[in-house]
């Protein structure tokens, strides 16, 4: 099923009128029922490991004798989860079926999502930074239609807010028919039309002896259509939220136009990239005191989310070794000399944009290519072949 | 959009010219997607 049909656009709309049909004090919970309903019909395995954690997560810290143990037992018990099913799918996936229907059958849908959402209310109720709430809050917010599936990884506070606070309002109902407007205008003429058609068809009409430029446009079009289409389905799931009087937290605000692989990194995929510096970043820079070796653990948190695989590694290393360097580059430049001027001054602005959108460029061939053959033959094309 | 157009152009007509922008997005997208062989391959669900 795709988020551009009219099948998904009918439970969008159905499930909007329902809510606002239902008296206020049930609205969320007529909303996680129609979440559950959503998965039972598309992914029941998905809708019994989202109800078994729901459960677990919520009961567990209050009625175990001893909190702190139950709920990192709790937690690593539902990154095992995770990472047995992303180990399986490889696994299965590779040995039955090539066209990744098995991975469909034993993926729970939007897992990777709800576990993450699943393992901060944990660590929040830890912390004790939680608000008050009952437990049909806590259902509401973890089955919440509009980010269930593919994100934003929203916070559960954010959420109560809203919930304690919620009420008709025709301006947010307004912004979230834009959004949701603006996220099909994304996916559907800048990622589907421009980044998967028009672009591969003008790489194909250049000279096949230019093969450096066609390898790194092949790079930029599958960076572009990625982020056309994550960037939209997010304004789609955002929008969604808006329409039942939720905000969500934005995923994405313009990272290609930034500065520095860091400032990339709080503006791409924000919701999962401001989890992992919360729940790994803070963590491992409290133990170890050291921020390199933090930056190297969350973007392998954030590559191994995405896919349990070598050149998923290399990909997070890749980015953690950037940020690194980035790191380094801010001690050592107040040593520097200073730019004056507003020319030269723009011109290390534009450098510094212009660097940062080549190096994530070319981080998507590591993740692009099928084999590590393949990879290397396309990093060796576009710095030696021929532009 | 509306905040937008209503302070170019003012208020009143802000209106209509917003309500048009979101019929012509509409047509835009309904046209691409007709159009579109591209699989969503990203966020399929």
């Amino acid at each position: 099923m795709s988020v551009v049909s009219l099948y998904w656009l009918g439970w969008l709309a159905g499930t909007v009128a329902l809510f606002w049909a239902a008296p206020s004090r049930v609205r969320h919970l007529v909303l996680a029922a129609i979440s559950l309903a959503f998965l039972t019909v598309h992914a029941p395995v998905s809708a019994v490991v989202l109800s078994v954690l729901a459960v677990l997560c919520f009961w567990l810290p209050r009625l175990s004798p001893r909190p702190a143990p139950a709920i990192f037992a709790m937690v690593l018990a539902i990154v095992a989860l995770l990472v047995a099913y992303k180990a399986g799918i490889l696994t299965i996936g590779a040995a039955f079926d090539d066209t990744g229907a098995v991975v469909r059958l034993v993926m729970p849908l939007g897992l990777s999502y709800y576990a993450f959402r699943c393992i901060h209310y944990l660590l929040e109720h830890y912390k004790g930074a939680l608000p008050p709430h009952r437990f049909s809050d806590f259902i509401g917010y973890l089955f919440f239609l509009p980010t269930l599936l593919a994100g934003p990884i929203h916070r559960f506070p954010d959420y109560q807010h809203d919930l304690s606070q919620h009420r008709w309002d025709a301006d947010t109902f307004s912004r979230g028919l834009e959004r949701v407007l603006y996220g099909y205008a994304q996916i559907v003429i800048l990622g589907n039309w421009f980044a998967s058609t028009k672009l591969p068809a003008l790489i194909a009409g250049i000279d096949p002896s230019r093969e450096a430029l066609i390898a790194y446009l092949d790079a930029l079009r599958f960076g572009l259509n990625v982020y056309f289409q994550f960037a939209g389905y997010s304004n789609v799931a955002i929008g969604f939220a808006l329409l039942l009087g939720f905000s969500v937290i934005e995923n994405f605000d313009w990272p290609f136009l930034r500065r520095n692989i860091s400032e990339f990194w709080r503006s791409w995929h924000i919701s999962l990239s401001g989890w992992c510096r919360a729940y790994v970043y803070m963590p491992v820079v409290a133990v170890t005191r050291n921020v390199q070796l933090g930056a190297l653990a969350t973007m392998l948190a954030i590559a191994l989310w995405h896919e349990l695989s070598l050149r998923y590694v290399l990909w997070g290393l890749y980015h953690g070794l950037g940020i690194v360097a980035w790191q380094l580059f801010q001690r050592a430049k107040p040593a520097l000399p200073m730019l004056r001027g507003p020319v030269a001054q723009g011109l290390a602005v534009g450098g510094s944009v212009a660097l940062t959108f080549n190096f994530v460029i070319l981080s998507f061939v590591l993740i692009k290519e099928a084999t590590m053959p393949d990879m290397l033959r396309a990093y060796a094309t576009i710095f030696t072949g021929t532009w | 959009m509306h905040g937008f157009l209503a302070r170019v152009v003012g208020e009143r007509a802000a209106v209509p010219l917003t309500a048009l922008w979101y019929v012509f997005l509409v047509v835009l997208i309904v046209y691409f997607a007709l159009l579109d062989q591209a699989p969503f391959r990203y966020g399929q669900l």
